[in-house]
C-alpha cells in the first residue's frame, strides 16, 4: 500500500505533463487523452517495481550493519562461550535496542534462539525481521542450522564471520559515500538542465516572433517537452540515488525553469 | 508523418519500454547474484573450511540451507557431496572462479594460502574496479548524456520547427526508454555490490 501511495503522485505529474504534451502536438483530445491513460499504466508499473527495488536494496544496507554488528558482538563475548548456543544467549542478552540494525539483529538472534532452544519456528514474525541480503541471510541460516561447535572451531567461526561482515559494511559505507558525492553533483547538473531548457525555449521566443506564424502553439508543444524531459530526468536520477523521487524535487526544478522563462528581457509575444 | 499517427506510436514505443524494463527488474531479483562472480562470496570459503574442520556434519548443515539463500548452493551441495557423500558429482556446474582459486577440496589448502588469495586479490579488484571507474563513470556519462539530448533536439527543433515538432512525441519515448536502460543498468551494479 504504502508503494502505491509512492507512485501515484510520480505519476499523475508524469501523465498530466504528457497529456499536455500530446494535446500541444495534436488537435485529436480523446486521441491524446486515451493514450496518456496508457501510458499512466505502464508509467506506474515501472514506478511501483523501481520503489520496490530500491526498497530491497536500502534494506541490504541495513541487513549488512545487522551483520556487522552480531560479529562485533559475538566476538567481544566469544570468551569463555563453549557453544554456539551460549553464544547466541550472550548476544541476545546485550542491551542494543537504540538503532531500527539493532533490533533487527536482536529480534533475529531470538528468533533463532527460539528455534534451537523450542524447536519452533516464531509465528510472529514481522517484515522488518525479514532479511533482504542473500549472503547476509546465507551467515545467519548457517548458524541456525548449526547444532554444536565446539570453542575453537567457534572461534574460527566468528572470526570468519567478522572478517566476512567488515567487508560487506565496509563496501556498503563506500557505496553511501559514493551516492552521497554523486548526489551533489546531480543536483547542480538537475538545476543546469532545467535553467538550459528554460534558455532555449526562450530564445525560441525571441526568435520566432519574427519567423514562425504559429508562435502559441509551439512555445506550448517546446514548454510541455522541456517539462517533460525534466520530469523523467528528476524522477530517474532519485531512482539511481536509491531513493524514493519527492515532490520537492520535481517543485524545484519546475520553478527554476519557470522563473528562467518569464524572467526579463524576454516577454511572452 | 502524420501527428496522430506519431502519438500512436510514441505511447506504444513507451509501453513497449516499460514491459521490457519490469520483465527486466524482475529477471534481476529473481536471478539475483548467482550467475554474476562475486569477489565477497569468496569470504565465506574460510567459514566453510573452518566449519568443515570441525565436523562433517556441521558442514552437510550447509547443504542444507533454506533455497531463499541463493547465493552459491549448488556449488555448496556440490562441495559437499564430494567431500561427504562421495557420489552425484557434477564439476561441470562448478563456478569457474572456485576452480582458479582451488579450494574445490578445502581440505588440502592451507588456511593462510586460502585467506591471502581471497583477501588481498578478489577485495582490491573488487574496490579498484568497481568504486573508483565503473559506477561513477556509468553514472557520470549516462545522466550527461540524458540532460544534453533534449537540449539538442529542442535546439534542432528551432531551425526546423514544422519536422521536429511532429517527431518530438517519438523522441519523447525514446528518450524514456533509454533512462530505463540506464536505470537497469546502475541498478544491476548496485545490486552486485550489495550481495
Amino acid at each position: 500500500m504504502t508503494f502505491i501511495n509512492k507512485a501515484l503522485p510520480l505519476v499523475l505529474i508524469f501523465t498530466s505533463n504528457f497529456f499536455l504534451f500530446l494535446l500541444s502536438t495534436t488537435s485529436n483530445f480523446f486521441l491524446s487523452l486515451s493514450c496518456s491513460l496508457a501510458v499512466a499504466f505502464f508509467v506506474y508499473m515501472v514506478m511501483k517495481s523501481c520503489i520496490e527495488v530500491i526498497a530491497e536494496l536500502n534494506n541490504r544496507f541495513v541487513d549488512y550493519e545487522v551483520l556487522h554488528l552480531f560479529a562485533t558482538k559475538s566476538f567481544k563475548s566469544l570468551a569463555s562461550r563453549r557453544n554456539l548456543l551460549s553464544l547466541l544467549e550472550e548476544v541476545y542478552k546485550v542491551p542494543n535496542a537504540r538503532s531500527e540494525a539493532q533490533l533487527k539483529m536482536k529480534r533475529i538472534v531470538g528468533g533463532m534462539l527460539c528455534k534451537k532452544i523450542l524447536k519452533a519456528e516464531e509465528r510472529n514474525l514481522s517484515s522488518a525481521t525479514k532479511l533482504s541480503s542473500p549472503l547476509t541471510k546465507l551467515a545467519f541460516t548457517l548458524l541456525e542450522k548449526l547444532d554444536f561447535i565446539d570453542e575453537a572451531s567457534l572461534r574460527a567461526l566468528v572470526t570468519s564471520l567478522r572478517d566476512l561482515s567488515f567487508s560487506l559494511h565496509l563496501n556498503a559505507k563506500k557505496l553511501r559515500e559514493l551516492i552521497a558525492v554523486e548526489k551533489l553533483k546531480y543536483k547542480v547538473l538537475q538545476i543546469a538542465s532545467s535553467m538550459t531548457l528554460g534558455f532555449v525555449i526562450k530564445t525560441f521566443f525571441a526568435f520566432a516572433r519574427f519567423s514562425s506564424t504559429n508562435l502559441v502553439s509551439n512555445a506550448l508543444i517546446f514548454a510541455s517537452f522541456a517539462l517533460l524531459s525534466i520530469t523523467i530526468f528528476t524522477v530517474f536520477t532519485c531512482i539511481i540515488q536509491l531513493r524514493y523521487p519527492s515532490l520537492k524535487d520535481l517543485a524545484l526544478c519546475f520553478a527554476i525553469f519557470i522563473t528562467v522563462i518569464l524572467m526579463p528581457p524576454y516577454e511572452w509575444a | 508523418m502524420s501527428s496522430e499517427f506519431a502519438v500512436i506510436l510514441s505511447s506504444a514505443l513507451i509501453a513497449m519500454f516499460s514491459v521490457l524494463f519490469v520483465r527486466q527488474l524482475r529477471e534481476l531479483e529473481k536471478r539475483s547474484f548467482v550467475t554474476e562472480p562475486n569477489p565477497l562470496l569468496f569470504k565465506l570459503i574460510p567459514m566453510m573450511y573452518h566449519t568443515y574442520r570441525n565436523r562433517v556434519s556441521s558442514f552437510i548443515a550447509l547443504t542444507r540451507l533454506d533455497n531463499a539463500c541463493r547465493v552459491l548452493p549448488q556449488q555448496l551441495r556440490l562441495l559437499a557431496r564430494k567431500l561427504s557423500l562421495g557420489r552425484d558429482v557434477e564439476p561441470a556446474t562448478f563456478n569457474p572462479l572456485f576452480l582458479n582459486v582451488g579450494l574445490s577440496d578445502p581440505l588440502i589448502q592451507d588456511e593462510w594460502k586460502a585467506n591471502d588469495l581471497l583477501f588481498r586479490e578478489a577485495m582490491r579488484d573488487l574496490r579498484k574496479k568497481l568504486f573508483t571507474t565503473n559506477v561513477r563513470n556509468i553514472i557520470t556519462l549516462a545522466l550527461t548524456g540524458i540532460i544534453i539530448a533534449p537540449v539538442i533536439v529542442t535546439i534542432s527543433a528551432l531551425f526546423h520547427q514544422k519536422e521536429a515538432i511532429e517527431l518530438l512525441p517519438i523522441v519523447t519515448s525514446l528518450f524514456y526508454g533509454i533512462a530505463l536502460q540506464v536505470i537497469m543498468v546502475v541498478l544491476k551494479r548496485y545490486a552486485l555490490i550489495l550481495v
